[in-house]
């Protein structure tokens, strides 16, 4: 599994498709276990965490069962707490289920402003 | 030894900054300054409470001001700084700095902070990076902001230890993790 993670727009799935020539697609809970690449991770998590699913059960699964993924992520944690409690579960949900994937991919790449640093 | 330790929400700071504690070793000291208004924060706090469990701190709970400080050769871990600077200008207990019109929420931060720089023991610090979301607030929340930027910069610029804590991953801005190998 590689991981790349950035800001909104800073150029992630674009590096990604560049480094493993994989077009990062979305996709829902169900897919996700049959992708190549993965692209937007944390609207994924946005849905388990809808549905009062588990994030991180689901991120260990993910590593298990398609363990050549590649993973595009949005960072969203970076900000004020939110107000609205599903918000901030989903904030925190996202990072923990990243966490998860970090420990278990064999690289992560983080990329800001289109630069990309391979941090594991 | 001073360290800071900075990342997003649900990133592994607390954990990573734990580790380092532990290999500083002696006493330690736990400085929690969440304050509980909710449910939710009982859970946050419970949390922390278990991922310590059984580790050696000891919990010194100061969601108003941090006006004690652990005697020198303690290692002290100060969490957060994100709830501190927030209990400062919106929390209980500073009323008296609501009626200040020259208030300078930074200044009056910096001061509590300093001594754990000066004393000889390990301290580190925890904070949140929480500039980065694109949103424009309300001013009190714009401020907050401002407020917690500045600390962090000023707490960077006296760390000999400044990482970045990214999904469980440390990453190195100022100094060295060599003595976490040794």
């Amino acid at each position: 599994m590689k991981l790349y993670i950035g800001g909104l727009g800073h150029g992630q799935a674009i590096l990604a498709e560049k480094e493993t020539g994989l077009k990062p697609e979305t996709c829902s809970e169900e897919t996700a276990f049959n992708a190549k690449s993965i692209d937007n991770f944390e609207e994924i998590i946005k849905e388990i965490v809808k549905k009062d699913g588990d994030a991180q059960e689901f991120a260990k699964k993910l590593l298990l069962e398609n363990p050549d993924v590649v993973i595009v992520a949005n960072e969203i944690g970076f900000g004020i707490h939110p107000l609205e409690r599903r918000d901030r579960r989903w904030r925190e949900q996202t990072g923990r289920a990243l966490c998860i994937l970090a420990e278990g991919a064999e690289s992560v790449t983080r990329v800001y402003c289109g630069i990309g640093q391979k941090i594991k | 030894m001073k360290v800071f330790v900075i990342g997003g929400s649900g990133n592994g700071k607390s954990a990573f900054a734990e580790k380092v504690a532990a290999k500083f070793g002696g006493k330690m000291i736990y400085i929690a300054t969440m304050p509980i208004y909710s449910e939710e924060d009982l859970k946050v706090v419970e949390r922390h409470h278990k991922l310590r469990a059984g580790r050696g701190f000891e919990t010194l709970e100061r969601s108003q001001r941090i006006e004690d400080y652990p005697d020198q050769g303690e290692t002290v871990l100060l969490e957060d700084m994100s709830t501190h600077v927030a209990n400062v200008m919106f929390g209980d207990g500073f009323d008296d700095l609501r009626n200040d019109p020259n208030i300078n929420y930074e200044e009056v931060v910096w001061k509590e902070i300093c001594p754990f720089f000066e004393r000889e023991g390990n301290t580190i610090i925890v904070s949140a990076e929480v500039t980065m979301d694109g949103n424009t607030y309300d001013p009190a929340t714009n401020q907050y902001i401002r407020t917690l930027a500045e600390i962090n910069n000023r707490i960077a610029a006296s760390a000999d230890l400044f990482v970045e804590v990214i999904y469980g991953i440390p990453l190195v801005h100022k100094g060295s993790l060599a003595f976490l190998e040794e």
